[in-house]
C-alpha cells in the first residue's frame, strides 16, 4: 500500500475529489477512510447549520447605522490632513532651536557643594540639522532679522538670542518679520 | 450597462436584492466610492451586509459582536477603497477585511449567545427540514467559533460561504494547499470538539 495521502489530499477526497492513487489508498486504508469519512460528515453537519436571520428591519439600521460612521468621518480625516505638516513642523522648529541653544544652557546644572558625577564617554550625538555655522537656514533668519530692526548680540548667536525672548518680545519679533517678508516662515 | 444578475460567492446579500437585481457592476459603485459617492458605498453595503454579518456572526457566534465586526469591516473599507485597484474581485478584498477583523478580535468578553433583536423567527420552527434542531446548531455554532482562528476563517469561508479553494486562499493570504489542510484540520478539529461537548454534557 502507499504511503498515507497528506491532510490536503484528504480533503480534495471528502470533497470528492483527488488523484486516482489517492482514491485507491483510501479503499485499502481503513485509517485514512475513517479520516475522510469524518471530514465528509463534518462539512454536511456545518452546511445544514444556519445563522439566526435577524429581522427584515435590522439590515435598515445596520445601513444607517455604517452611513452615519462614514459621515462622523469625513472631518476627522480633514482634520488629520493638516495635522501632520503642522506637527512636523513644530518638530523642526523646536529641534532648530535647541540645537542653537548654547552649551550651558542643555546642560545639567551645576548644584552649589555637589560633586558633578565623573565624565562618562561622550555621548554620540544626531541631528537632522547642520551645524550653525553651515546652516542655510538660520542665515536667512538671521537676515529677516536684521532686516526687521531686530538688535541681537551677534556673538552670541541667534539661537541664544531667541532662546532669551520674554512672549511679549516674541510677539514683536514675530510681528517684525512678518512685516519683512517672513509671514510665509513664521 | 452591464446586468449582473449573480454576485461573486452567491452574496446576494439584502431582501432588496432578491427582489430587484441591481443594474449597477460592483466596479461601477467602486468608481463612484472613489469619487467620494457616499450613496453609492452604500448600495454596496446594501449588497453585502448579510453576507459579512453572516461570515462574522459565524467566527464570534454572538449577535453584537458580529454586528459591530460587519460594521467595522464596511467603515474599514470605505477609509480604504482609494486604494482599491481591483487586482481581486470587491468582494474578495471585502470579505478579507471582514476576516481580517475576525482574526484580530480578540476573545469575546460576552458569552455566547442566541440573543437577537426581538422579532427574530426560530430557525428550528421553519418548514426547511435540512435546518438542524435549535440546540444542536448551537452547539456547532458554539464549536466551530471555538476553533483555531485561521482554521475557523477557513472552514466559514468554504462550508458556509462556498469560495472555491483559490478565493479562500487570496482572502486569507494563503496557499490553495494550506487552506485544504486548514480545512480537514478544522473538520476534524469540529468532531473532537463536539464529541468533547457530548461527553461533558452526559
Amino acid at each position: 500500500m502507499s504511503a498515507h495521502p497528506k491532510d490536503d489530499t484528504l480533503m480534495d477526497l471528502a470533497d470528492g475529489g483527488g488523484s486516482p492513487d489517492a482514491r485507491r489508498h483510501v479503499e485499502q486504508c481503513a485509517s485514512c477512510e475513517a479520516r475522510v469519512a469524518e471530514a465528509r460528515a463534518m462539512a454536511e453537519l456545518s452546511q445544514r447549520v444556519e445563522v439566526p436571520e435577524p429581522p427584515a428591519f435590522y439590515w435598515a439600521t445596520f445601513r444607517n447605522n455604517v452611513r452615519r460612521r462614514i459621515a462622523e468621518e469625513r472631518p476627522r480625516a480633514a482634520w488629520r490632513g493638516w495635522l501632520l505638516p503642522l506637527t512636523a513642523l513644530s518638530v523642526a522648529a523646536a529641534l532648530a532651536l535647541v540645537s542653537h541653544l548654547p552649551q550651558s544652557w542643555v546642560s545639567a546644572p551645576q548644584v552649589a557643594g555637589v560633586p558633578s558625577a565623573a565624565p562618562g564617554p561622550p555621548l554620540l550625538a544626531w541631528s537632522p540639522l547642520p551645524p550653525a555655522d553651515e546652516d542655510d537656514g538660520l542665515a536667512v533668519l538671521e537676515g529677516l532679522a536684521a532686516s526687521g530692526g531686530v538688535d541681537w548680540d551677534e556673538g552670541r548667536g541667534l539661537g541664544s538670542f531667541l532662546a532669551g525672548l520674554s512672549d511679549e518680545d516674541s510677539v514683536a519679533l514675530a510681528h517684525a518679520l512678518r512685516q519683512n517678508g517672513g509671514e510665509g516662515v513664521l | 450597462m452591464e446586468l449582473v444578475l449573480s454576485l461573486p460567492f452567491g452574496l446576494a446579500t439584502s431582501d432588496a436584492d432578491r427582489s430587484a437585481p441591481s443594474l449597477e457592476t460592483d466596479g461601477a459603485l467602486v468608481l463612484a466610492c472613489q469619487r467620494g459617492d457616499r450613496e453609492a458605498f452604500d448600495r454596496l453595503v446594501e449588497r453585502y451586509q448579510r453576507g459579512i454579518y453572516r461570515l462574522c456572526y459565524r467566527y464570534v457566534n454572538h449577535h453584537e459582536d458580529a454586528n459591530d465586526l460587519a460594521q467595522e469591516a464596511f467603515l474599514k473599507a470605505w477609509r480604504a477603497i482609494g486604494r482599491f485597484r481591483g487586482d481581486s474581485s470587491f468582494a474578495t478584498w471585502l470579505y478579507r477585511i471582514a476576516v481580517n477583523a475576525c482574526l484580530n478580535h480578540r476573545a469575546s468578553r460576552r458569552a455566547p449567545t442566541q440573543e437577537l433583536p426581538e422579532g427574530l423567527p426560530d430557525p428550528a420552527s421553519g418548514a426547511e427540514a435540512r435546518i438542524v434542531r435549535d440546540d444542536e446548531a448551537e452547539r456547532v455554532r458554539e464549536a466551530v467559533s471555538r476553533l483555531p482562528d485561521k482554521q475557523r476563517a477557513t472552514l466559514i469561508l468554504k462550508v458556509y460561504h462556498e469560495l472555491r479553494h483559490d478565493e479562500v486562499a487570496q482572502i486569507l493570504g494563503s496557499t490553495v494547499g494550506t487552506v485544504k489542510s486548514n480545512l480537514f484540520h478544522a473538520l476534524a478539529n469540529l468532531r473532537r470538539r463536539l464529541d468533547e461537548r457530548g461527553e461533558a454534557e452526559s
